[in-house]
């Protein structure tokens, strides 16, 4: 792999800078026609609110994206670099994204509580609710249950993931099983996801009214959801099986695998823009492998520049195709990384003091919120802010009052977000 | 043949590259912080030449060990980690880079050195390595951007710009003992060698062993390179890297030989995921290559190894954790590992005393018998 250019940007390149974005419009116009199936161009002309989660599983690093603290104690290696939002700078491993900052809101005081994985990704993905007794869901169920699969008859909550696929019913907590997510393993389709060779079409549907029959009759006399969950995932795969082709790669075009990268995110990210095009309410897009204790800054110089382009590219895009009004975008992680660098030459977990980043529906632009002190160690803002208000924020930008909307579980009704937490009022448009 | 520790010296910073100058009196490092450090070991160096005499009859004889060294006051004017540190062959100068791409020579024995020449650009970001040619009239860079560069040791000027085949970003520079040859290694563990006066490839060597694509992540596991027996023999040290993110692997020392770039040695250092990096290695006289090692934080130690012998001559690890420098004296009596204090990792914000700590190298002076 070639190192990147020069981070540093000169007034040529914005002039390049408008001249790409006005190419890019139109190529953008006409490659989206190519690209779309019919019943999908009736859905963009319908376009309700989606969300675009990236999930950096592990930690990414404060100092080595949104927060860079250089030339200090704990600075780490690299530079950083101006952006397009004037006094703001990001670390020098994201010149595409520093190009877009006007387009973002960078939340920079985040304080959560849990310093491990295992108890800090199902609190931040679920919100960290006030303790009811009950499993909250996750975000992206939660949205599914608010907001549904919307027009467009696909699964509302897909998550595209390395490694195994399958169905995850565990996200939806109390909501019930058939609001989990469908992940597709390596950004693939399900098994099985074609009919077999020599079925014909409708011996197809004969065999799928059979089926419901059956289905039917053995949910009579047994509980309301027994067979709710199986039924929707059955729908669900069988949705998908007549929309091959928002996992077909090979359709992409050579410039858009450059612009994403050829590696494992780029390539998820780019199944992730056909779900998000074809009307997916919400889509996770997940990497591994950001859980830097060891050899962390010739990890963050691999791993963040590819991060880069797959999160520039998308952005770039849901702003060219007229998406990103409609499209929440939010990548964060668990936690951020130590300002200490340890033995390893690694940082550890650090949930005190860490950043995200947010675009698209309802989002402001150019903002740059809260801050840390001179050596990235505390909050340096009035507010430090938790997930909850994040939920919040989140909820509202989609246009769901989560003061007044609750969830029913049975006869309970349970808080969306966080009851004594509230928006980050400066990340809203 | 086990090293005997003559004193403990604790800088209040990590150290990335030690250093012994050629007239042996000096010892310095560079650290994350942007400074190099310096002790002065005075003169004559520790052990002094009757001590040395002495062991060199009795090597149970003893002596008197030194207390720990002055320090001299650091060399500021670095940004990011100051990385590369090396010493002309001839002349009270030290050349240094650091990770924002400025490299700067410095008499390296003043009380309190100006730079001599600085080129604040001399690479687009992290420079990772630099040495110094056999004569002193150059010295060889390296970067993740890319490129290696052949400077003009008097000015810092530009002489050469070379790029290995696949143009990955440049871990490790050395440059050859006797002949005017530049050898450098990058991401994937591709290896060459050039004429460091034309520019001519003369060579390539397969360490490949240093590079995993895990998920997302490219892992160059390569850290260091040296020349060994009057330049015969090439040697790289790093890790043969098993999984990403929190690095795990096995550190290795790979010898090649120089003339025909075959590998003549693999070597397994310590025990896998214990010993991941070997980020520097010495070669000793007696054909002794010294390896200290970094793990997990507080796992690492201290290894004396001899090609095609099944066990280490050594193993130090009394305090000699996560060790990321070995320097030889150039007398090859004496070597300074840089080590990790201990408890250097660990999630979440933890005060002492209100503050929050960072962590240090407490450097670890030999004696080698």
């Amino acid at each position: 792999m070639k190192a990147a250019s020069s981070p540093l940007c000169n007034p040529q390149d914005h002039q390049w800078s408008r001249r790409k974005m006005l190419g890019s419009l139109a190529a953008g116009a006409g490659g989206l026609a190519g690209l779309l199936h019919p019943a999908v161009a009736e859905t963009l002309a319908k376009r309700e609110k989606q969300v675009l989660f990236i999930w950096l599983d592990g930690g990414i690093s404060q100092f080595e994206s949104w927060d860079p603290k250089p030339g200090t104690r704990f600075g780490g290696p690299f530079r950083s670099i101006p952006t397009s939002v004037p006094g703001t700078h990001f670390c020098e491993l994201m010149p595409r994204t520093a190009r877009l900052a006007h387009l973002l809101s960078v939340v920079r005081n985040i304080t959560t509580k849990d310093n491990a994985h295992s108890s800090g990704v199902p609190r931040i993905l679920r919100g960290d609710p006030a303790n009811r007794g009950v499993k909250y869901p996750y975000f992206g169920s939660a949205v599914a249950k608010l907001m549904g699969a919307g027009v467009s008859g696909l699964p509302p909550y897909v998550w595209i993931k390395p490694g195994n696929g399958g169905f995850l019913s565990e996200n939806a907590g109390f909501l019930g099983a058939k609001y989990g997510a469908i992940a597709f393993g390596d950004g693939r389709p399900p098994e099985n996801f074609t009919l077999p060779e020599g079925l014909a079409t409708a011996e197809d549907e004969a065999r799928q009214l059979l089926r419901e029959r059956f289905t039917k009759s053995y949910a009579a006399g047994r509980r309301a959801g027994a067979t709710e969950a199986q039924t929707t995932v059955y729908d669900m795969a069988r949705q998908l099986m007549k929309r091959q082709e928002l996992f077909d790669t090979s359709r992409v075009s050579e410039r858009d695998l450059d612009r994403y990268g050829r590696s494992e995110i780029g390539q998820h990210m780019l199944v992730g823009r056909n779900m998000l095009e074809a009307g997916v309410r919400f889509v996770q897009v997940t990497s591994y492998g950001w859980d830097t204790h060891g050899d962390h800054f010739n990890g963050s110089a691999s791993l963040i520049p590819k991060f880069d382009a797959a999160f520039a590219s998308i952005v770039e895009d849901l702003r060219d195709r007229g998406l990103l009004d409609n499209v929440l975008v939010v990548s964060m992680s668990e936690f951020g990384r130590t300002p200490r660098i340890n033995g390893h030459i690694g940082r550890d977990h650090y949930p005190e003091a860490w950043s995200l980043a947010m675009a698209g529906a309802g989002i402001a632009r150019g903002r740059i919120i809260g801050g840390t002190d001179a050596e990235g160690v505390f909050v340096d803002a009035p507010q430090a802010y938790d997930i909850g208000s994040l939920f919040h924020t989140w909820y509202a930008a989609l246009g769901i009052d989560s003061e007044k909307v609750e969830f029913m579980n049975g006869d309970q009704p349970l808080p969306i977000a966080h009851q004594e937490m509230a928006p980050i009022k400066e990340a809203l448009a | 043949m086990e090293p005997v520790l003559q004193c403990l010296l604790e800088p209040g910073q990590q150290v990335n590259r030690l250093r012994f100058s050629p007239c042996g009196r000096l010892l310095a490092g560079t650290t994350l912080e942007g400074t190099v450090l310096r002790w002065d070991l005075g003169a004559p160096p520790v052990p002094d030449a009757a001590a040395a005499k002495a062991l060199a009859q009795n090597p149970k004889a003893k002596v008197p060990e030194p207390s720990a060294p002055p320090s001299l006051p650091f060399v500021g004017g670095h940004r990011g980690f100051a990385t590369g540190l090396a010493f002309h062959p001839f002349r009270d100068l030290a050349f240094s880079a650091d990770s924002w791409g400025s490299l700067r020579a410095w008499p390296c024995l003043a009380l309190e050195p100006r730079p001599l020449w600085e080129v604040p650009a001399a690479h687009d970001g992290w420079i990772r390595d630099l040495a110094v040619g056999p004569e002193g009239d150059w010295l060889v860079t390296g970067g993740r951007d890319g490129k290696v560069r052949i400077h003009d040791s008097a000015t810092g000027g530009l002489l050469r710009e070379l790029a290995l085949p696949d143009g990955s970003e440049i871990f490790a520079v050395a440059a050859h003992p006797t002949e005017p040859w530049v050898v450098a290694g990058g991401l994937f563990g591709r290896i060459a060698l050039w004429n460091a006066l034309d520019g001519r490839l003369v060579r390539e060597f397969d360490g490949s062993v240093f590079h995993l694509l895990h998920r997302l992540q490219d892992i160059g596991g390569l850290r260091c390179l040296g020349f060994a027996d009057a330049g015969r023999t090439l040697f790289a040290s790093g890790t043969k890297p098993k999984g990403g993110g929190n690095v795990n692997g096995h550190a290795r020392l790979c010898l090649f030989d120089t003339a025909s770039g075959a590998l003549r040695h693999e070597m397994e250092v310590g025990e896998l995921d214990k010993d991941i990096f070997a980020h520097e290695a010495a070669a000793a006289p007696g054909g002794l290559f010294l390896v200290p090692t970094t793990g997990q934080p507080g796992s690492g130690n201290f290894f004396g190894l001899r090609p095609g012998e099944p066990e280490p001559v050594f193993k130090f690890n009394k305090g000699t954790v996560n060790c990321h420098s070995v320097a030889l004296s150039p007398d090859g009596l004496r070597c300074a590992v840089a080590a990790t204090n201990t408890g250097s990792n660990g999630n979440g914000r933890r005060l002492v005393d209100g503050k929050y700590p960072g962590n240090f190298s407490p450097v670890h002076l030999f004696r080698l018998g």
